[in-house]
């Protein structure tokens, strides 16, 4: 056996689920984003009074935030920070209480077996019981650690106002007066209703007996308003009921929660953490009442913000990075904790020679150059302009620039496009003489800086079986589309890899191979797909929509004049498509399968804005596309997109070959199924 | 794929360059390289290896097979199944049965007895060495092995001194050969040639022998005529017929993680004439 | 707390728990090869039952008719030698509390006192949530004190370990899944505690994901089958679930329960109760075997603050299995 084990060198990036994180390593693991803290980058306090929405895609770091502004985790922080806990309520302006709405609980309160008013009546007298424990324990939390004392009768006058809140007939001399003893008595009411959930299929037309019932808003907005009233450190900081995954309630469900958002009550107030598309409703129990935004609450969209800050988002991830490291023995000890150099930087021009065979230091024989791929394409067009083998080899030395390749191919790009020989030489000759004032310069450098990926796309297709590599920190930063899970989860695939087959050498490359990259990048892409068909409800018409979507755009990477260079996005009138199709493109963006752009302008000024979708940069390895957003956004009609959700195979491919515009692409045009994985 | 295997079953003791190296033993000797690497692919991927863990649960399952069939015994006679659960823990208290190994001292059979009793959490006092520390109401006998192929090592042990001293002190004393696992052939021959009770929580029939005709691996005669040839030429070259196809063509894909059967396809274990093992096998010296 | 014991025995031995005769037989239709092994059994041994309850499915039903039978309520007639006084109950697959209030007024027109009755049900191809919901159902509203319960294994699942490369990662469901309570295991949350999640591991590693991904628990304990039916399941299931292994956390949590044994699986759930109870809310998620299922059953009915979740797919594969393999009885004492 080889000694080289890997058994001592953990893989740094297994583990990396906040929602499975415990305090402490939250804590360990926690970056703050500056970007969504910084209130005039998105013009919101995280901690201030109005309820804040923070939506976006599993894996954006919502719950990661909303866990680290729990009272919980805040003292634990300060402790480690600070010698006790006695000026923690001081130094903060907001006591976070962390909730997460648990689906399979929550579907139970709606069935057939009782009438929805019921249903509604018990949830919202479940939602007070679980906040006002949530509230009892955030102060035992408080007084546990030093944050927080109150004499025995100051306790005992608390206890007493929330016992009047839960009942208020109720009788003083029940009560014995600590706050421990609020903890049973809500436990024993909460029992009650599970009791009823569990009897109620077995025994129809049972009735919920259990007295009282309290009403929404009578402990979520009461309890804190009595701490502020009773408790001197209370007053001026914002009780934040930390919600998280608030998709998982039933639309009316919603509704009731909206109601309290829309009537919230100082010193409380709203984090609700949610997926794209969440919310079922924005209206409220009362007829007429929903919430707006900027009224009544303020949004962070996480994925937009993070990819609209490129290098911030950058930053941020190689410190969520560096703690993942730091977290690994061996790497911490070996002091590589900057993951931009164990993933290092790919670029287009250092591919591109990897793929032709690097030649730059070969003398430049013409005869064996000739015999090159991309080189028998520029003498193809050559040929179909009638120009003589002698006028060949005269004019290919004119147009070959050994030290890149792609400068090749965009000389050949250009005699697609119908330029004449002679322009493509002057421009060519002007770009690699670094005229920089000459126009020539100017048009042939931005040519290529638009191309340059593209052109890499179309060399490799011609030096088939060679793949597109998916490798270096500015692409998986790309390929992770803003949401930070998916960083990880390619790091830790790279590593994966590399831990298998360099084992300890990992540790002296100190760089984790392209290849390897490229690996793990595409075992990714191919994980997320797969995933898509168990989205509930159009999780098959999502997957069939990403596949017909992923043939086109891989289509149009091969287009050999590069009409739309890498285009991965698309836009539509969404107001003219069927509810169903509607609803599936918002599915589809709220399980980040597809992200919304900014909404584009129509052809005339008199036409809706367009809404814009790119697919998840996450599945380019998958479709052997780019990662970036480029050229035009081709608009898709509804009748397309419809039929590439809905109908069967058959007329799907009718539309795919349509939208490709195949009659323009050379041979080897793909089909539905000609890509996809590893190896295919 | 083998990166999973390797992480969650094998307990991370192969890397990229074991794998790399074993797949280079197959020079083409027999066919193409390629087409020999792809059987020897074939073979790694439906290997089946019992890690530490699994060997202690195996331990734990045959110890409950056992008190099960005790249970039954009294509940088909009319007991209720709380009494009998509760008679079987008063009998075992009262040294009703006791447990020792099949073998020599230091071979697997030892080490697993250890497992057995740790994770079954019987007291030392039920474990015997000689005939001498089992009293006459000791109803059962309960001797433990790893794994066995062709079941010469519990005939062999049943013919022994000792067993036949016991059978003939003791007439009504019931005899268990407890194995973690063990090749259905084998089974057979400990019942036909013994009065052993077999209890063997994982039983291998004639599917997994890799080259017979019920092959799952091999299910199509072609494919697995040929992968029958490399094993063999290989492996008789290694260690000989007797051993190529493991003991006695026993044909098996086993491993533990203490030790791999001789049962096992030698190309998997052998370490011999430079030969690079997958899962290298601790070999006996008998002299 | 009720009391529940049991053990495992050969199914051919039936005949010396049972006597000659049976007061009620249930099963349940199913296009698997495997579906009438357990009546097959009782006749074999000349067992008489006098009533019969078999759930007919409306979708097996259907599905049946589309693989091209003639009369696929005819053909499942005589598959179980159904008579006049006999009943069919036909159900849908997907709303077990219906199917449960249609068995429960026919069995209330058979007998009211279930107690001291014989009762035999072959769950062999039963859904689990009808498995979970009848056994609730017996026990909790008809008192039932003792249960036979027959499950045949498959013969193959047409899966072999290398081929588990390929990623057809449904072999018993399809479409997307919903992870919900089973009705009546809700269980009862304890407000300070926080949330456990044991899994019995199956083969579909996307189901087992979706309902880790939908609870969030704090800690999670997979269980695997393990010894399996057959020697690789094992391996099977841990590479089909290696999305949530991969977690350190969760992979050295990894316990076994043999695939053929409920009340060992009940058992290795009590040691994980008593070790956790105190601090964790417990969820179980029955994903592997149906015996295992049962395990997870019997202790939910003894254990009841634990909740059982269950992920409901979009569709079941009606036909997963072939063959049939080893029968097994679980005599069960509550």
């Amino acid at each position: 056996m080889d000694e080289n084990k890997n058994i001592s060198l953990k893989n740094p990036f297994a583990g990396f689920n906040a929602s499975l994180m415990d305090d402490d390593e939250i804590i360990k693991y926690w970056i703050q984003p500056q970007i969504l803290f910084e209130r005039q980058a998105v013009g919101v306090d995280l901690t201030g009074n109005i309820p804040v929405l923070l939506e976006g895609g599993r894996g954006t770091g919502k719950t990661m935030l909303l866990k680290f502004m729990s009272n919980e985790v805040q003292v634990k922080k300060y402790l480690s920070e600070h010698e006790n806990g006695t000026n923690f309520l001081e130094d903060t302006s907001y006591i976070g209480v962390y909730y997460r709405f648990d689906g399979p609980s929550l579907s139970s309160f709606a069935d057939r077996y009782a009438e929805d008013v019921i249903w509604e009546t018990l949830f919202k007298h479940y939602f007070e019981i679980v906040i006002g424990q949530k509230y009892i324990a955030m102060v035992l939390n408080l007084k546990k650690h030093g944050c927080l004392s109150f004499d025995s009768n100051s306790e005992k006058n608390i206890v007493l106002d929330i016992l009047r809140l839960i009942n208020p007939d109720y009788d003083s001399k029940e009560e014995n007066g600590t706050l421990e003893s609020l903890t049973p008595l809500l436990q024993k009411m909460a029992d009650k209703v599970f009791q009823f959930i569990n009897e109620l299929p077995l025994s129809k037309n049972l009735k919920f007996k259990s007295r009282p019932i309290i009403s929404s808003g009578k402990l979520i907005f009461g309890i804190p308003h009595v701490f502020a009233g009773r408790i001197s450190k209370f007053r001026n900081k914002n009780i934040i009921i930390l919600l998280d995954e608030y998709e998982n309630l039933l639309s009316q469900q919603q509704k009731i929660v909206n109601t309290l958002i829309k009537h919230v009550k100082h010193p409380t107030t709203f984090r609700i953490g949610t997926r794209l598309h969440g919310f079922k409703t924005f209206d409220t129990l009362n007829k007429g009442e929903f919430l707006m935004e900027d009224a009544d609450y303020r949004k962070i969209l996480f994925e937009d913000i993070l990819l609209s800050h490129d290098k911030k988002y950058k930053d941020l991830l190689k410190k969520v990075a560096k703690k993942r490291l730091e977290s690994a023995p061996e790497f911490k000890e070996s002091g590589l904790l900057d993951i931009s150099e164990w993933l290092g930087n790919l670029s287009p021009v250092e591919e591109a020679l990897n793929v032709v065979g690097n030649l730059q230091k070969e003398n430049l024989n013409i005869t064996k150059y000739k015999e090159m791929k991309h080189i028998k394409e520029i003498i193809n067009e050559f040929k179909k302009r009638n120009i003589s083998e002698v006028e060949i080899d005269k004019l290919l030395p004119k147009l070959i620039y050994l030290k890149n390749p792609l400068i090749e191919m965009l000389n050949l790009l250009l005699l697609r496009r119908d330029y004449k020989t002679t322009d493509v030489v002057k421009l060519f000759v002007s770009y690699i003489n670094d005229k920089k004032g000459n126009p020539e310069y100017k048009k042939y450098n931005e040519l290529y800086n638009k191309n340059d990926m593209a052109l890499l796309f179309q060399l490799i297709s011609l030096y088939r079986p060679k793949q597109k590599m998916y490798a270096g920190f500015n692409a998986f930063s790309m390929l992770s589309s803003g949401i930070i899970r998916n960083f990880l989860e390619l790091c830790y695939q790279s590593f994966n890899i590399s831990l298998f087959s360099e084992g300890k050498e990992l540790l002296k490359e100190k760089q984790i191979p392209f290849k390897n990259q490229t690996e793990g990048a595409e075992i990714r892409a191919e994980k997320f797909f797969e995933t898509i068909e168990r989205i509930p409800e159009y999780g098959n018409e999502i997957k069939s929509l990403v596949r017909s979507l992923g043939a086109v755009f891989s289509a149009w990477h091969k287009d050999p004049r590069l009409k739309e260079p890498e285009v991965t996005y698309f836009c539509v009138d969404k107001t003219s498509l069927s509810d169903e199709a509607r609803r599936i493109l918002d599915t589809a963006v709220q399980w980040s399968v597809l992200q919304e752009k900014v909404p584009m302008k129509g052809k005339t000024s008199a036409e809706p804005l367009l809404d814009v979708y790119a697919l998840n940069h996450i599945l380019a390895p998958y479709f052997k596309i780019s990662y970036r957003l480029r050229g035009r956004i081709p608009q898709f009609y509804e009748e397309d997109i419809e039929k590439l959700m809905l109908v069967k195979k058959g007329r799907k491919e009718s539309v795919i070959k349509r939208l490709s515009r195949l009659k323009d692409v050379g041979k080897n045009q793909p089909t539905l199924f000609d890509f996809g994985g590893r190896g295919k | 794929m083998i990166i999973n295997y390797n992480k969650y079953i094998w307990e991370d003791c192969i890397s990229k360059k074991d794998l790399e190296e074993w797949f280079n033993n197959f020079k083409g000797k027999v066919t193409k390289p390629a087409k020999e690497r792809e059987i020897a692919r074939d073979l790694v991927l439906n290997f089946i290896y019992y890690n530490e863990k699994e060997i202690k649960y195996l331990c734990r399952s045959a110890y409950i097979i056992f008190r099960q069939r005790r249970i039954r015994e009294l509940v088909s006679k009319g007991t209720p199944i709380d009494t009998a659960c509760s008679l079987f823990d008063s009998e075992l208290k009262s040294k009703k049965y006791r447990f020792s190994y099949i073998g020599q001292a230091s071979e697997s059979g030892c080490y697993i007895l250890y497992i057995f009793r740790q994770i079954n959490e019987l007291p030392l006092y039920l474990f015997f060495k000689d005939e001498d520390e089992i009293a006459s109401d000791t109803t059962s006998l309960i001797l433990v092995d790893d794994f066995f192929g062709t079941g010469k090592t519990a005939i062999g042990f049943w013919k022994s001194s000792i067993i036949q001293n016991i059978t003939r002190r003791f007439h009504n004393i019931k005899l268990y050969y407890v194995a973690l696992a063990a090749l259905k052939g084998g089974v057979g021959n400990v019942e036909k040639n013994t009065d052993f009770e077999v209890i063997c929580p994982q039983i291998f029939d004639e599917e997994y022998r890799v080259f017979s005709n019920k092959s799952f691996i091999f299910p199509e005669k072609k494919k697995r005529e040929s992968a029958k040839q490399v094993c063999k030429i290989y492996g008789e070259d290694l260690e000989g017929k007797k051993y190529a196809l493991g003991y006695k063509d026993s044909e098996a894909l086993i491993g533990f993680h203490h030790n791999i059967p001789n049962n096992t396809l030698s190309i998997i274990w052998s370490d011999k004439k430079g030969w690079f093992p997958l899962f290298p096998r601790e070999r006996k010296i008998y002299k | 707390m009720i009391k529940i014991n049991g053990f495992v025995e050969e199914a051919k031995a039936i005949d010396q728990y049972v006597d000659s005769e049976i007061d009620l037989f249930i099963s349940g239709i199913s296009l698997e090869d495997r579906c009438p092994r357990g009546w097959n059994i009782l006749k074999e041994k000349g067992i008489k039952v006098k009533n019969k309850i078999v759930l007919y499915f409306n979708e097996v039903i259907e599905g049946g008719k589309q693989k091209g039978m003639q009369n696929a309520e005819e053909y499942f007639d005589n598959l179980f030698d159904m008579q006049p006084t006999d009943c069919k109950l036909h159900v849908n697959i997907y709303d077990e509390i219906s199917g449960l209030m249609e068995f429960e007024k026919h069995l209330n027109e058979i007998f009211r006192e279930v107690k001291d009755k014989k009762v035999v049900i072959d769950f062999s191809i039963m859904i689990k949530p009808y498995l979970f919901i009848l056994l609730k159902y017996l026990q909790d509203i008809k008192s039932i004190e003792k249960i036979y319960l027959l499950y045949t294994e498959p013969a193959s699942y047409h899966k072999s370990k290398a081929k588990i490369a390929i990623k057809d990662g449904y072999y018993f469901t399809s479409g997307s899944t919903k992870t919900g309570e089973i009705p009546a295991y809700s269980g009862s949350e304890d407000l300070t505690k926080k949330t456990a999640l044991i899994v019995l591991l199956g083969f579909e590693g996307i189901r087992t994901a979706e309902v880790v991904r939908s609870v969030e628990p704090d800690i999670t304990i997979p269980i695997n089958g393990f010894p399996a039916y057959r020697p690789e399941f094992k391996d099977i299931s841990i590479i089909s679930n290696e999305e949530i292994l991969r977690e350190p956390e969760i992979f050295k949590n990894l316990d076994y329960a043999p695939s053929n044994d409920p009340f060992e699986t009940k058992n290795v759930l009590e040691e994980i109760y008593s070790k956790y109870s105190g601090r964790y809310n417990i969820s179980i998620a029955p994903l592997g075997t149906k015996p295992m299922a049962l395990g997870s059953c019997l202790f939910a009915l003894q254990h009841t603050d634990c909740r059982i979740l269950y992920p409901y797919p979009m569709k079941y594969n009606l036909k997963a299995s072939t063959g049939w393999g080893n029968t097994r009885l679980y005599i069960i004492e509550m």
